[in-house]
């Protein structure tokens, strides 16, 4: 078969360095012999392998070799050798135990997540609280009375709320029927982490749901304000139990509710916000600690907030008829009063405690309804008040 | 080992075309051989062998892009041995053919001198290149040709007329 000069060109230089195979080595032979262009190529390269081989390389002088030598060797001597390899098993078991451990590491964070989710105020239990509002309307009793509580509805629980409490108080009370009869009964309100809708009377205060414990007990839960903003219990009743877990388990009968607060100071009022606070009592309601949770954002609300808390009195937590010792979160809330709002005054300037007002919810309390200068439990209202006010 | 030593230095000139480069790699090339003796196949040409071995680190050190850089060793105190011993510099290259040829051969791509160097100046088969560059026998030949006609191009005036 004739070869073309193409196809003849690509080979020369392999022909050239006799790596062709004999075959087509003969069929570049035959092609060269008619072919003098593709002569001329094969030519060059050759021309140009002589040309290369003629140039010598640096030439190096005579005593290099022996300077060379004596580095190769120095460096055979005195070079660290590099570190052997770490010993790597190769069955499998290791990476099963690597795979179980990160398997147990995931299992660990999604629990974590959904009992931090479950915690979080409105997070999960808010639709399980809607559908308790749905059945039951609220008790309208103050929280930290003795007052009864009155019952208005009329049909029955079927799902309970589950007031998440933990530590001493770590058990989720499922929320029996009410009636109205074993409703007033009822002494103590707790707040729960369950969120929920204010009830059926529209009020800003929160849903109150009366509980029928098991035994002489019965327990108050009391769902926060669709906001997510703890609330507004008046008179500042502790709004989150949280137990230390240094306490015996037990059902609790009554939470802690405060009992007294100092009045606030003209300069304590200057912010206004929600501090969230962690405070500890003991079996006789005395505050031992308090300290913010979450800030207010001011440094100076934060400060005020803790030092009124810590001249604040509870009344004790009880269980079991005995009072025992009690942790819990604390909303401390500081709002302008609404008439200076009205007034177009910028509420970011400072207010004394006459410009602080009380909110619904402390009006309406008989415990604290003498508390003019008592933080303001905020309410559904104020910021639609403030709205208008601009 | 001078005989070696000459040759490897040759292999390791040609595909740096650098004096420190070559000067370091192939003493490295020995110093390697010598940790790596045992591994050695008495089947096999010594010089095979240690040609394959700087081949390798010279690949590794074109590839590096001349980032990496061997350090040269401290000498140690009292190492008479080798602390009075100068680098000699090579003597300086012909002018003419000898320098074109350099720099035409450095103006090649790398992979395309290693490629002529190896079958020009050492004379080794395709099969030799390919394993030793690993790469196919096939891209030995083209890599071939392209040097080839880029080098014919940059030394045209040494060429024989077409």
């Amino acid at each position: 078969m004739k070869q073309t000069c193409g196809s003849v060109r690509e080979w020369l230089g392999a022909f050239a360095d006799g790596e062709l195979d004999p075959g087509r080595a003969e069929q570049v032979r035959v092609h060269l012999e008619t072919c003098a262009a593709c002569r001329r190529e094969l030519d060059q390269i050759l021309a140009l392998h002589k040309l290369t081989k003629s140039v010598e390389h640096p030439r190096l002088a005579e005593d290099y070799w022996d300077w060379h030598r004596a580095k190769v060797w120095h460096g055979i001597h005195n070079r660290k050798r590099a570190p052997m390899p770490s010993y790597r098993p190769s069955f499998a078991w290791p990476k099963l135990a690597t795979a179980a451990a990160g398997l147990v590491v995931v299992l660990v964070v999604v629990i974590a997540g959904w009992r931090s989710l479950l915690e979080r105020p409105g997070a999960v239990g808010r639709t399980l609280a809607e559908r308790q509002t749905k059945a039951v309307a609220p008790v309208v009793a103050e929280p930290g009375t003795k007052r009864s509580a009155e019952v208005r509805e009329t049909g029955r629980v079927t799902e309970g709320i589950p007031a998440r409490v933990e530590g001493r108080f770590d058990e989720v009370a499922q929320v029996p029927a009410a009636t109205g009869r074993d409703a007033e009964k009822v002494s103590i309100g707790y707040a729960s982490r369950a969120a929920g809708t204010s009830g059926a009377d529209g009020a800003s205060k929160p849903a109150i749901a009366s509980v029928r414990s098991s035994e002489e007990a019965e327990l108050k839960v009391a769902a926060e304000q669709p906001d997510n903003d703890l609330a507004s219990a008046p008179s500042g009743s502790a709004q989150h139990l949280r137990s230390s877990s240094t306490k015996p388990k037990g059902r609790i009968v009554s939470g802690p509710v405060l009992l007294d607060q100092p009045p606030l100071a003209d300069a304590d009022a200057l912010d206004t916000g929600t501090v969230l606070l962690n405070v500890e009592t003991d079996s006789s309601g005395r505050v031992l600690s308090a300290g913010v949770r979450r800030s207010s954002g001011s440094v100076r609300l934060d400060s005020v907030a803790v030092r009124q808390i810590r001249q604040s009195r509870f009344k004790a937590a009880v269980k079991n008829n005995r009072k025992v010792a009690s942790s819990f979160e604390y909303h401390f809330r500081v709002q302008k009063k609404m008439d200076d709002l009205e007034e177009g005054q910028n509420p970011g300037i400072k207010q004394g405690p006459a410009e602080l007002r009380e909110s619904k919810g402390q009006q309406d309390s008989p415990t604290h309804g003498e508390k003019s200068q008592k933080p303001d439990s905020g309410s559904k209202d104020a910021p639609l008040k403030e709205k208008t006010s601009k | 080992m001078k005989r070696y030593a000459a040759s490897v230095y040759k292999v390791t000139y040609g595909l740096t075309r650098n004096h420190a480069d070559a000067d370091d790699l192939s003493q490295e090339t020995f110093i390697r051989a010598y940790r790596a003796i045992a591994r050695f196949d008495e089947h096999y040409q010594f010089y095979t062998w240690v040609r394959r071995i700087a081949v390798n680190l010279c690949f590794n050190h074109i590839k590096r892009g001349k980032k990496f850089r061997f350090v040269p060793l401290p000498i140690a105190d009292g190492d008479d041995e080798s602390a009075d011993i100068a680098d000699p510099q090579p003597q300086s290259a012909d002018c003419g053919l000898g320098r074109d040829l350099e720099q035409a051969l450095v103006k090649l791509p790398p992979d395309q001198r290693a490629v002529f160097v190896l079958r020009v100046n050492e004379e080794m088969s395709y099969e030799e290149i390919s394993q030793a560059l690993g790469i196919p026998v096939g891209t030995v030949m083209s890599r071939l040709n392209r040097a080839r006609e880029k080098l014919r191009e940059l030394l045209r005036e040494y060429m024989p007329a077409t």
